[in-house]
Formats: structure tokens, C-alpha cells, sequence
């Protein structure tokens, strides 16, 4: 009872736990903001040192933001005493709060007691928030942009002190608004310190500088992540580049362009750094037209780096698409254990520094016949239903996971984790697939030969082909035959050397066996051809003539053998004899070898 | 769901180093036998060519092009 009770209570607390409360006695003992304006997007990092005067404990604190800057908010990420463990926030409201600030709810570690304190550093990053002003400029001009803010940290918390310090671009300012104590000094300008500043207290403050770094936004991006259980895990992104920045006015020269002295500080992107996986390999940068060979690679130990150059000079409001693709592999980012396996890798990856990304959309690709696909995210992200890939070697089709996100910056760089179940032998399948292929090839090709084209039956020729086969079958038999008589002197040879009766007589009967069905099956064939081709026949009987004279002479070779062992005739006498047998079996195998050569 | 930190990671069941030399070996000696199948096919008439020696140099060949060609899929970067 207790158990449910406290069960509704934590329940209750969670669907409520975004109306948040702010005790009057909680203040910002200190407050250090750091605002980083001198690349495209805006970074916030604020170091709030709380302390906890009111009645109660306190378990969050509540962060504000302007409604203009919520507008353009990418990015908010909190930690607290322990740098490493990212709190919780979310968005929260107030109740009767006057102010049109966006709250934000921080979730503490642990709670901090009536009288204690705690120090929380929030980094926020706004995307596309810098204006450029004029928004439309000339080759030969500098971008100038817009920064809107607040000289004072907004809070629902009373701040005893603060200050706040903005790094600009290194370049001209063209002005600020001043908020006593306020003051630039080269790149960098501040405001503050500032002493018990009310709760939501708004200064308005306005930055006209000069920033001529990259203002190109990656309107779409696909990454496309296909995992190969043969080892390798290939990414290929797919990237639209708009430069946001001030619009080119006038027309584009490129003697201008080549002769500017301004090298890096013109407000054109030439090249830009990819920072692609260590391991990575066979790394392409290609668009519709093809290859684009003006990039270089380099090897470092953390990572390989591509220096991406486009086709053209990227000035405001001029886009370009291109495809980067490489291989990874399989062991950086894939895990097992037994038949269930873990894709752990980048949601989004480094495309360039102060990346914006609006739309991205990430595409992985499983091996197919993978089942109970859990996509595990670091951050909230829009599934789209799963899909199915042919590529290769595909029957079935492989799953493919769709998630989206809107609005990135390099603070999304972060890690997600795809569980799945496979079967490992699903692998084999694959060759299994290119071997039946082949199969079905061949069995084609073995029905295609028997089929009759011939139009009308040729007779003769039939026959001829037929007495061809035959005169084969005779020619194979004849060749096994000789081979018998090497076998049956090589006996007869050994049995010179061992005097082993027994061994003799042993292979005899095996060769003169297998000798009487070679002769029998060529006297078949003989038969066979009688009545179509006489001749050939004849021929078949001359050669059977032939062999019987063969066996004669082994026969006599084998008896002399015999003798010689036997002791009844001389060495002398008998090498008489075996060069005799010799040369007479040359005969009749040159005779015989002509007549199957003839057929 | 399994804790990642437990398991152990993937390597492919055949080390890429050896993709050239798989690829070259069976598709070497499938490119014999389909040879020689395409040859006896060509060369034999209905008298003298028997089915079962078809079939087998056909098996062997496709077994032999079979893994031959995805290993030679693997080696240029067809990750199947």
C-alpha cells in the first residue's frame, strides 16, 4: 500500500515535474558567462555558482534563455560538480512569471541542503542567430553580422555578481552597445561586473563586427551507415552546403578571386576540414559530375583528415552537393556476443568546425535477415518506419533504420547504439546465392545443347557423327589397353628382381582380366559398326589381330622371365631375348597407334 | 538488453588480407572447370557427352565461381 503510494507519488512528480518553482531565497552567489562569437554559430558557457538560501532543499535550478534565442537554440547541455556525467534539462514553465524567457529545468545530482551550494556550468549553442548586416556585399568586401543579447545573465535567480566576456571575430568592430562597465579591447569585449542584478533583468545589446568566417550551413545531410558482417562498416554522407552569410552582390571574378590578398579572411569558403574515423579507408568525395580531385588526405594518429575543397568557391547565398563515402573496420564499431549484436557510433559525424546542420537524416543499413532492431539515441530523434534495401547478393532485402534530426551543431557529435539479433550462418548465404546463380547457368546451357535446331534430319551426317563417337569409345579403350601392356612388362620386370611367383601370377590375372573386357568391348563396337561403316570395322578387327600378337610376345616375355629366374638360361641370352620382345613391341604399338590414328 | 561493455568485438570471418589471394586461387581454379564445361559442351555430340559428367564439372565450377566472386566482390570494396 505504502509501495503504490509512493510509486503514484514519484509518478505524479514526473508528469508534473515541468512546473517549476523558484524560491526567492535561492541567488547566484557568482555568475561568469563566456559568449564565443567568431565563427557562425553563437556559444554560450555560463558558470552559475548557486547557493541555497530558501526554506527548502533543492534538487534543480531553473536556466533562461530569450525568447529570440530559444528561437535559434541547437544546443543546451548542463553539468555539475562532476564534469564528466551530463545533467538532465528540459524545458519547464513558470507559474505567473512575468517574463517572456524560455525556462529551462537543470536536474541535480543530489540535493543541495538549506545553506549549501552547488556550481553548474550550462553551455548553450545557437545556430544561424548572427545576422549579417549589410546582408548583401561585394567580392571585395568584408562580411559584417549582427549580434543581439543581453548584457546581463537572464535568470529567474538573483545574481550578486556577474560578468560576462564575448570573443569576436579577429577583425573590425563597427559598434556595440555600452552597458557601464563595458569594454572592447582587441577581439574581445565585456560587460560587467554587474552586482545584484534582479531576477530577469534585460539589457539589450547589440554587436557590429566584422566575421568573415565560413557562414555554410548544411541544409541536408544523409548519412548512410551499412554494416557488412564480412568485416566492414561503410559510411557514405551525402551533403547539401549553403553559404548563409551575405549575399554576393555584382558578378563573381575569378582574376579578382585569385589575386585577393586576403587569403583565409575573404568571405568565401575554399576548403574546409572533414575529420573522418582513424581507421578509416578507400575514402571518396565525389557530386553528380563525378570524382572531385581537388582534396588531399592525411593520416593522423587520431584521425584521417580530408581537406575538402569544392569545385568552386563558395561565396554568400552559393550552394553545392557532394557525396563523401569511406570504409571502417567492423571491430571499431560493432560488438557481439554470441548472435546478438551492438552498432555503437556517431549519430553525426565532424563535417566541418561550428558545423550547422539543419536537417539530417541517418540511414542504417543492417545485414539482412537481422530482427529485433532497438535504436537506442543520445538524443531525442525522429524515427521513420524501416525500409528495405536490395543491393548484392539480396533476396529478402536488408533493413534499413530512418531517424531524423532538425538543427545540429557540433555538440551532436554524439554516440548511438543499435541492438539487433543475427544469425551468424545468414552470412553464407551470400556465395550460396553466387554458386546456385552459376548452377542455373550451367544447367541452362546443359539443357540448351540438347535441344535439335536442325531443321530437317541429315541422315549421313548422323551416322557419321555417331561412328565418331564409337571410333572415341575405341580410341579411350585403345589407349587403357596399352596401358595394360606397360603394367603387364612392368610385372614381369619386377618379378625379375624379387623371383616373387606368387606376386606375378596375382597381377597377371588382374591385368589379363581387365584386358579381356577392354578387348571384348572393342570387339562390341566392332559389331556395333558392321553394318554402317564396314571399313571401319575391318580396321577395329586388324587392330584386335594385332593385340593378340602383343599378348603372344608377353606371354613369351614372361616365360623367358621365368627361365632366366629359374636359372635355365644365361643373363647374356636373355637380354638377347628382352631386346628382341622390345623391339617387336615397338612394332606392333607403332602399327596399332597408326591404325587408331586412321579410324 | 545485453550491456555493450560485455561484448566482445566483430572481426569478419576472413581477414581482408587474404581477399587477393582467395579471389585469384578459386576464381583461378573456377575459370578451369567452367572452361572445361563450356569446352565439352561445345565438343561433344549427343552420342558422346553423358549427363552426369555435366552436372559434376558443373557443380565443381559453380562452387569454385560461386565463392570466387565474392571474395573478388569483397576485395574491390563491395561490402555484400
Amino acid at each position: 500500500m505504502k509501495l503504490a503510494f509512493i510509486a503514484l507519488a514519484l509518478f505524479a512528480a514526473l508528469v508534473w515535474s515541468q512546473d517549476v518553482e523558484v524560491d526567492s531565497g535561492v541567488t547566484v552567489s557568482s555568475a561568469e558567462r563566456a559568449i564565443d562569437i567568431s565563427s557562425q554559430v553563437v556559444k554560450y558557457v555560463t558558470e552559475l555558482h548557486v547557493e541555497n538560501g530558501g526554506k527548502a532543499p533543492l534538487n534543480y535550478i531553473v536556466y533562461a534563455l530569450s525568447a529570440n534565442e530559444d528561437k535559434h537554440l541547437a544546443f543546451i547541455g548542463a553539468t555539475g560538480d562532476n564534469k564528466n556525467t551530463a545533467l538532465k534539462v528540459s524545458r519547464a514553465t513558470l507559474k505567473g512569471a512575468k517574463s517572456d524567457a524560455v525556462l529551462y529545468k537543470i536536474e541535480l545530482m543530489s540535493v543541495v541542503a538549506v545553506g549549501g551550494k552547488v556550481t553548474v556550468k550550462v553551455e548553450v549553442v545557437l545556430a544561424q542567430h548572427l545576422k549579417p548586416y549589410p546582408s548583401h556585399i561585394t567580392q571585395a568586401e568584408q562580411q559584417f553580422v549582427l549580434y543581439d543579447g543581453n548584457a546581463h545573465i537572464l535568470s529567474p535567480y538573483i545574481i550578486k555578481k556577474e560578468s560576462t566576456n564575448i570573443v569576436l571575430y579577429h577583425g573590425h568592430v563597427e559598434s556595440f552597445t555600452k552597458a557601464e562597465p563595458s569594454k572592447l579591447d582587441g577581439d574581445k569585449l565585456s560587460y560587467g561586473p554587474y552586482e545584484n542584478t534582479p531576477a530577469f533583468t534585460t539589457k539589450d545589446i547589440r554587436v557590429h563586427y566584422e566575421n568573415n568566417s565560413p557562414f555554410v550551413v548544411i541544409t541536408r545531410m544523409e548519412r548512410l551507415i551499412e554494416v557488412s558482417h564480412w568485416g566492414n562498416v561503410a559510411i557514405e554522407e551525402n551533403i547539401d552546403l549553403l553559404h548563409k552569410g551575405a549575399v554576393l552582390k555584382g558578378s563573381f571574378s575569378r582574376l579578382d578571386f585569385q589575386m585577393d590578398r586576403r587569403g583565409n579572411k575573404q568571405p568565401a569558403v575554399k576548403s574546409y576540414k572533414t575529420l573522418l574515423p582513424a581507421a578509416s579507408k578507400d575514402v571518396y568525395y565525389r557530386d553528380e559530375i563525378g570524382n572531385i580531385s581537388t582534396s588531399n588526405l592525411r593520416q593522423t594518429e587520431e584521425a584521417v583528415e580530408l581537406e575538402i575543397r569544392p569545385r568552386f568557391p563558395l561565396y554568400g547565398g552559393w550552394k553545392t552537393n557532394y557525396v563523401i563515402g569511406y570504409n571502417t573496420p567492423s571491430y571499431e564499431y560493432l560488438y557481439s556476443s554470441g548472435g546478438h549484436f551492438a552498432l555503437r557510433m556517431r549519430f553525426l559525424d565532424h563535417v566541418f568546425d561550428n558545423a550547422v546542420v539543419e536537417d539530417l537524416t541517418v540511414k542504417i543499413i543492417l545485414p539482412e535477415g537481422a530482427k529485433n532492431i532497438k535504436l537506442d539515441p543520445p538524443y531525442k530523434v525522429k524515427r521513420s518506419p524501416d525500409e528495405l534495401h536490395y543491393t548484392y547478393l539480396d533476396t529478402t532485402g536488408r533493413p534499413v533504420i530512418i531517424a531524423h534530426k532538425t538543427n545540429l551543431v557540433e555538440a551532436h557529435v554524439q554516440e548511438f547504439t543499435l541492438h539487433y539479433d543475427f544469425d551468424r550462418t545468414g552470412l553464407w548465404r551470400e556465395p550460396f546465392i553466387a554458386i546456385i546463380a552459376f548452377y542455373i547457368l550451367f544447367v541452362a546451357v546443359i539443357v540448351w545443347v540438347r535441344f535439335d535446331f536442325t531443321i530437317a534430319s541429315d541422315a549421313s551426317s548422323e551416322s557419321r557423327l555417331k561412328v565418331q563417337s564409337l571410333v572415341e569409345t575405341v580410341t579411350d579403350a585403345h589407349g587403357q589397353r596399352l596401358a595394360e601392356y606397360e603394367q603387364y612388362t612392368d610385372a614381369v620386370n619386377k618379378f625379375k628382381a624379387s623371383k616373387d611367383t606368387a606376386a606375378l601370377t596375382a597381377a597377371k590375372k588382374k591385368i589379363e582380366n581387365d584386358l579381356k573386357n577392354v578387348t571384348n568391348q572393342i570387339s562390341d563396337l566392332q559389331a556395333e559398326m558392321k553394318a554402317s561403316s564396314p571399313e571401319v570395322s575391318d580396321k577395329i578387327g586388324e587392330l584386335q589381330r594385332l593385340d593378340k600378337a602383343v599378348k603372344e610376345q608377353l606371354a613369351n616375355y614372361q616365360q623367358q622371365a621365368e627361365r632366366l629366374v629359374g636359372g635355365k638360361v644365361q643373363k647374356a641370352q636373355f637380354a638377347d631375348a628382352e631386346k628382341a620382345f622390345t623391339q617387336k613391341m615397338d612394332e606392333l604399338k607403332s602399327k596399332m597407334d597408326t591404325i587408331v590414328y586412321g579410324l | 538488453m545485453l550491456d555493450i561493455q560485455s561484448m566482445e568485438r566483430y572481426v569478419g570471418p576472413v581477414n581482408p588480407a587474404v581477399y587477393p589471394h582467395l579471389t585469384v586461387v578459386l576464381l583461378g581454379i573456377g575459370l578451369f572447370f567452367m572452361a572445361w564445361f563450356f569446352v565439352y559442351e561445345v565438343t561433344s555430340t549427343k552420342y558422346t557427352r553423358t549427363l552426369v559428367k555435366e552436372l559434376m564439372v558443373a557443380a565443381v565450377a559453380a562452387v569454385f565461381m560461386g565463392f570466387g566472386t565474392v571474395f573478388l566482390m569483397l576485395w574491390v570494396g563491395i561490402y555484400i
